[in-house]
């Protein structure tokens, strides 16, 4: 999934204006930390909200939220299918008097007759549940699995890339032949 | 003696809960008869209660109110109760709050701000959670009131095993954010969402927040929040998760790095205690009893500039002697709310209102 292009920085919060500077930042935070020099901590503080950049978004993190309502979206279609099994109606009849009984009688028959095939198949269903639980928690094991590898694999690359640039932003790489980022990593890593 | 108390609501979670039950354990095993007396019960707790029309107070009764919000019915059944009295006040969220997103709550605390100075002369004994409660008191006419914390008990929550499948979920190296507290606009989550953009968009990718808490009546906050996160988007770092089970607000504690509170109106704020019992630094917004809970532990600000909150929270994320020596401080300040401490103010209070 491509992100849309980056918000300009404005719009989350005012950036560090000039004029902010001149407000005292001491007055902005007490800092209850015994043993730590609050001016040295505001210097670094004020120094580092100058000099930050947008960051690109890591790979790992791109269609979590999705991934997430979709697992949501799954569990109550389960939970659905639980509560519908096993659910063949009451034996009833609309008759009255004599045919009522005996309409009751036969459906009460037949059903007891077809109960083991229904006791059958509500088993089944219970294994189709069980077995549908499992793909799912598979699926989300995985999923996380793949992120985590993912993340690692970036961060190596961030590292081993050092100022040579971010790690593209999805979308970035038009051509098929072109190589992927951990390719090229891992090609121009220096050996030992 | 008998000793009951009145709440307008019992629920699973709630702090205000939590302190009745525990106050009420307190006073059975100090030879009490003791009662909780509730107006509004959620079904899982309703064992540990009757409803407050049952309530019938003989003369010799001592009748403790918590008060925080107002009942008709249930205040003028305290006002005009036989015995003794004492009063807990839990603070009322200003009515400005909630208008815009749920007008029956939002009138109901106007008027439980309004019915405050008539509940004056009710009681022989006053009590707030916090010296911030205390103030608003004595501005109301009330005469000594007198600081109670709400009774934490810690041992409950060290007895739940952190919920595995939260700590598997977030198994990573990212640095997560954390805030506990119902979805509501005087708890300015859209503060915290607005300054962990700021860190995550510009200092560390690699961040999440945890929104724990539930926003049941308060839905359309929840979907102005939810826009938020979109158009910052931050669909993918942001988890709302609702209401927890206590073994799933373990597993978010023991999953924080940094607890960041932005509320403009708290009576007392019981998550920060938990923050400080589980070793999470806090870096909370100084307003209403904040400033009093957190004493002189954790990290406060003055103003909401998110870019500087931002980076403040990455110091204190990062910088382990920083984080170290906070962690102290919090250590220290959290004896003070410790159940001995609390049970014995409590006693003493019990004791008075038995002697006068």
């Amino acid at each position: 999934m491509a992100y849309p292009p980056a918000r300009p920085s404005q719009e989350i919060a005012p950036p560090l204006a000039p004029e902010g500077m001149d407000r005292s930042e001491e007055e902005l935070f007490l800092v209850h930390a015994p043993g730590i020099d609050n001016e040295e901590l505001m210097r670094q503080v004020r120094l580092n909200a100058a000099t930050r950049s947008l960051l690109p978004h890591p790979a790992a993190a791109i269609g979590r939220a999705r991934m997430q309502a979709q697992r949501q979206a799954l569990l109550a279609s389960l939970n659905d299918l639980k509560r519908s099994m096993r659910d063949y109606g009451l034996v009833d009849s609309h008759r009255k008097g004599l045919f009522g009984w005996l309409d009751l009688r036969v459906k009460r028959g037949l059903r007891k007759l077809f109960q083991r095939h229904l006791l059958q198949e509500h088993r089944v269903h219970l294994k189709l549940l069980k077995s549908l639980g499992r793909i799912i928690d598979y699926l989300e094991t995985e999923d996380q699995a793949l992120r985590l590898s993912l993340d690692r694999c970036q961060q190596e690359y961030e590292q081993a890339s050092g100022a040579r640039g971010p790690w593209p932003e999805a979308g970035e790489v038009t051509s098929p032949t072109a190589k992927c980022p951990v390719q090229v990593a891992a090609q121009e890593l220096p050996t030992y | 003696m008998e000793i009951h108390q009145l709440v307008p609501g019992l629920h699973p979670g709630d702090a205000i809960s939590n302190h009745a039950l525990s106050l009420r354990n307190l006073l059975r095993s100090w030879g009490h008869v003791s009662d909780i007396y509730a107006r509004d019960v959620a079904p899982t707790v309703a064992h540990e209660c009757h409803p407050f029309r049952s309530f019938q107070p003989s003369g010799n009764t001592i009748t403790i109110y918590h008060y925080s919000m107002d009942f008709d019915d249930m205040t003028r059944l305290f006002m005009t109760c036989a015995g003794k009295r004492m009063f807990i006040y839990h603070n009322i969220t200003p009515a400005r709050y909630m208008l815009p997103y749920n007008e029956a709550v939002a009138r109901a605390c106007a008027e439980g701000r309004d019915r405050l100075a008539e509940l004056r002369q009710s009681a022989t004994v006053v009590l707030g959670d916090s010296d911030f409660n205390c103030r608003e008191l004595e501005e109301q006419g009330f005469r000594e009131p007198r600081v109670l914390p709400i009774l934490v008990n810690f041992e409950e929550l060290d007895a739940v095993s952190p919920c595995a499948t939260v700590l598997d979920r977030f198994a990573d190296a990212w640095s997560n954010f954390l805030f506990v507290g119902r979805l509501s606009a005087n708890k300015c989550q859209h503060d915290v969402i607005r300054t962990f953009a700021r860190y995550n968009r510009f200092i560390d990718r690699r961040s999440r927040l945890f929104l724990v808490g539930t926003w049941r009546g308060m839905e359309r906050y929840h979907q102005e929040l939810q826009r938020l996160v979109h158009d910052l988007e931050l669909d993918d770092y942001v988890v709302f998760t609702g209401h927890v089970t206590p073994a799933e607000l373990v597993a978010y504690y023991h999953l924080a790095d940094l607890f960041l509170c932005m509320s403009e109106h708290e009576g007392f704020c019981v998550p920060i205690l938990e923050a400080m019992h589980f070793d999470v630094p806090v870096l909370a917004y100084h307003a209403a009893a904040i400033p009093g809970t957190l004493g002189n532990s954790g990290v406060l600000a003055t103003r909401k500039e998110y870019v500087l909150v931002a980076e403040m929270a990455h110091a204190m994320i990062a910088d382990q002697e920083l984080r170290d020596a906070i962690l102290h401080g919090q250590g220290r300040r959290a004896v003070d709310f410790r159940a001995a401490s609390v049970a014995a103010r409590f006693r003493s209070y019990i004791d008075e209102l038995i002697a006068a």
